[in-house]
């Protein structure tokens, strides 16, 4: 009876804890679930026709349309870059409406939802090239926004190289997928080498593809790791070439780690706060 | 009494368990449109995934209605196989390697079968493309000169030419193509070629081999074709060819315009044989996976601003230029439709 007793109280109260729980956890989520621009959408023609950029002009620019410098300029040569930047201006000022999906065990994924829980492409991404870095905050445990990163490892052919999730194998995926998270950011190697960037992949091909997931892994596996999780497949096919992309060379690296790295550059970004690098 | 409540709660989680596996095993759909004759029939295999491909459901598709197939898929690069069977086939090749001394393979891009080989071809370049027999399981992995090879290669298309096997794959970080032809008994690579293609000709749906063993790629207003014995040629077209898909005896080029389809069909001669255009289901549309079969065009379309359906899967007869069958998809659970192949049995 007294054994009876105990589990008519234990059930109820652990159901209202787990309930409890999971609202503290969601509201803590939510809070950096999509950074809006804070200043209002101007008309970006007049800047854009000049034939040279201010400091100033590319800082208008980068908070009108999510576009940073480095890559202003390589597309201010492009034919069609007035049209071009006008629509990464559209998108970069469209309301996203987030909802979450269930990655098991216990993480949560956002997408860019039409209120029905269809995914619909939150923006398009800009020109990218092999060895740029697609980030986003969008996945997150338990409370924690760790986010998600995958490397670009054929930009012709839109493939990303990511280790996705506990279960699954790194694979090539496409870079469209991409457009389906509310927050985004692309980044790259300062004074990128074509050279080095070659290698890179070609390690990540052959050594990083097909590895199981394991957010244990650790990063003194050598030069045949056996593991990975998302940003240790970054931070090992890059340190394949002695580049360390750790910002703060911890035991652990995470999304957040290799973002705030200041060998990357930021080129793109969409629902994240400007000012921080996460 | 508290052994009562127990009972309950067990009875209310299994039934809330077999609610959610119903609820979750019918596809919910509406028939638009059925012309079929009476005597006239298909059937094609549908597969919905998550974005991260971990989890999948099939269903097939007739004009009896969608039924789920109840076996556990498994998504690779262009498509998806049962479980059991590529885990199967991939142990094998495993052993074979291990055998060699070879690390093992995990990332299939690509799968064929006919009635007597299966190639599996992994990421990667020839070295990881091997043929199994499927009358006595014997493994051979391909023959061919070191500098016919590529460092990573994407596969698309696999065709059984009289005594040989013509493998066409995207070079990968580059605009081109790479045509091998392997000998059906020795799998030696016989011929090699690579071809420039335009930046448009990415993707598996972008080029094809057709029936006469030809590559044929979209170049704007013409389609490439290549054969090692004839090279390179181009075959005019009136209008800006998006996509290209082979059958067993014509290929079809074709390209969507909002709610238009604008088609041609190619003999295996790569002589025009017809052209046209069709209507689409929605204003809107966008090609997610097709193919094309006994004069048939089976596509898998979304709607990206869904006004009506989010996804329609369409069937035209081509020898009538008529839409004979049309359904529109609703939402189902998290997934989404991602790809559709005619489904043998």
């Amino acid at each position: 009876m007294r054994k009876y007793l105990k589990l008519d109280i234990i059930l109820p109260l652990g159901l209202i804890i787990f309930i409890i729980s999971s609202i503290i956890f969601t509201i803590h989520t939510k809070r950096e679930a999509f950074f809006k621009p804070t200043s209002s959408r101007i008309n970006l023609t007049p800047i854009l026709s000049k034939n040279t950029l201010s400091a100033e002009d590319y800082a208008i620019i980068y908070a009108q349309t999510g576009i940073a410098r480095p890559l202003t300029e390589e597309l201010k040569n492009s034919p069609n870059f007035i049209t071009q930047m006008e629509a990464l201006q559209n998108d970069y000022f469209k309301p996203v409406n987030i909802a979450v999906r269930p990655l098991p065990p216990v993480t949560g994924e956002d997408y860019n939802s039409d209120g029905q829980g269809n995914a619909l492409a939150s923006f398009q991404l800009a020109p990218f090239k092999d060895g740029d870095l697609f980030f986003t905050k969008s996945t997150h445990t338990l409370g924690w926004r760790h986010g998600h990163v995958g490397l670009v490892v054929d930009a012709k052919r839109g493939k990303t190289l990511e280790a996705y999730s506990p279960g699954t194998i790194s694979s090539e995926g496409d870079a469209s997928r991409w457009r389906y998270y509310p927050t985004f950011k692309m980044m790259r190697l300062k004074n990128r080498n074509p050279e080095l960037i070659g290698k890179i992949i070609s390690y990540a091909r052959t050594k990083l593809m097909g590895l199981p997931y394991n957010i244990l892994a650790s990063k003194r596996q050598g030069n045949a790791p056996s593991s990975t999780h998302c940003s240790l497949l970054i931070w090992q096919a890059f340190k394949s070439v002695d580049i360390d992309l750790d910002s703060n060379r911890g035991i652990f690296v995470s999304p957040e780690n290799l973002a705030s790295s200041p060998l990357l550059e930021t080129l793109q970004i969409f629902g994240f706060d400007p000012s921080k690098d996460w | 009494m508290r052994l009562k409540s127990h009972f309950i709660y067990l009875f209310i989680i299994i039934t809330s368990l077999l609610v959610f596996c119903f609820k979750t095993s019918s596809l919910p759909y509406t028939r638009l449109v059925n012309h079929l004759k009476p005597n006239d029939s298909f059937k094609v295999a549908l597969y919905y995934s998550d974005i991260s491909l971990s989890h999948t459901r099939a269903f097939s598709l007739s004009p009896q209605g969608i039924t789920p197939i109840f076996k556990n898929f498994i998504a690779y690069s262009e498509g998806f196989l049962p479980r059991i069977h590529l885990n199967k086939l991939v142990s094998t090749i495993n052993t074979f390697r291990k055998s060699c001394s070879l690390s093992p393979l995990k990332s299939l891009y690509y799968y064929y079968e006919d009635d007597t080989t299966i190639f599996l071809c992994f990421s990667g370049g020839l070295e990881n493309i091997y043929s199994i027999n499927k009358e006595d399981f014997s493994i051979s992995p391909l023959h061919y000169k070191s500098n016919d090879n590529r460092e990573a290669m994407y596969v698309s298309s696999i065709k059984r030419i009289g005594s040989e096997f013509i493998l066409l794959a995207g070079e990968a970080n580059a605009y081109s193509s790479l045509i091998y032809h392997v000998d059906a008994h020795t799998f030696e690579v016989t011929t090699a070629s690579e071809i420039e293609t335009h930046p448009l000709a990415i993707s598996s749906l972008n080029y094809t081999l057709n029936s006469s063993g030809n590559a044929l790629f979209i170049n704007d207003t013409m389609l490439k074709s290549f054969s090692p014995s004839q090279k390179t040629s181009y075959i005019p077209l009136p209008f800006n060819a998006q996509y290209i898909l082979s059958s067993e005896n014509n290929s079809i080029a074709f390209a969507i315009n909002a709610s238009t389809l604008t088609y041609a069909v190619l003999t295996p001669e790569n002589k025009i044989l017809r052209e046209g255009t069709l209507s689409l289901p929605s204003y809107s549309n966008e090609l997610v996976s097709g193919y094309f079969n006994h004069n048939r065009l089976y596509l898998l379309l979304y709607d990206p601003y869904y006004a009506v359906y989010k996804n329609y899967l369409v069937v035209y007869n081509l020898s009538t230029e008529k839409l004979i069958y049309c359904v529109g998809l609703k939402p189902f659970s998290e997934l989404a439709p991602l790809n559709i192949e005619p489904l043998s049995h």
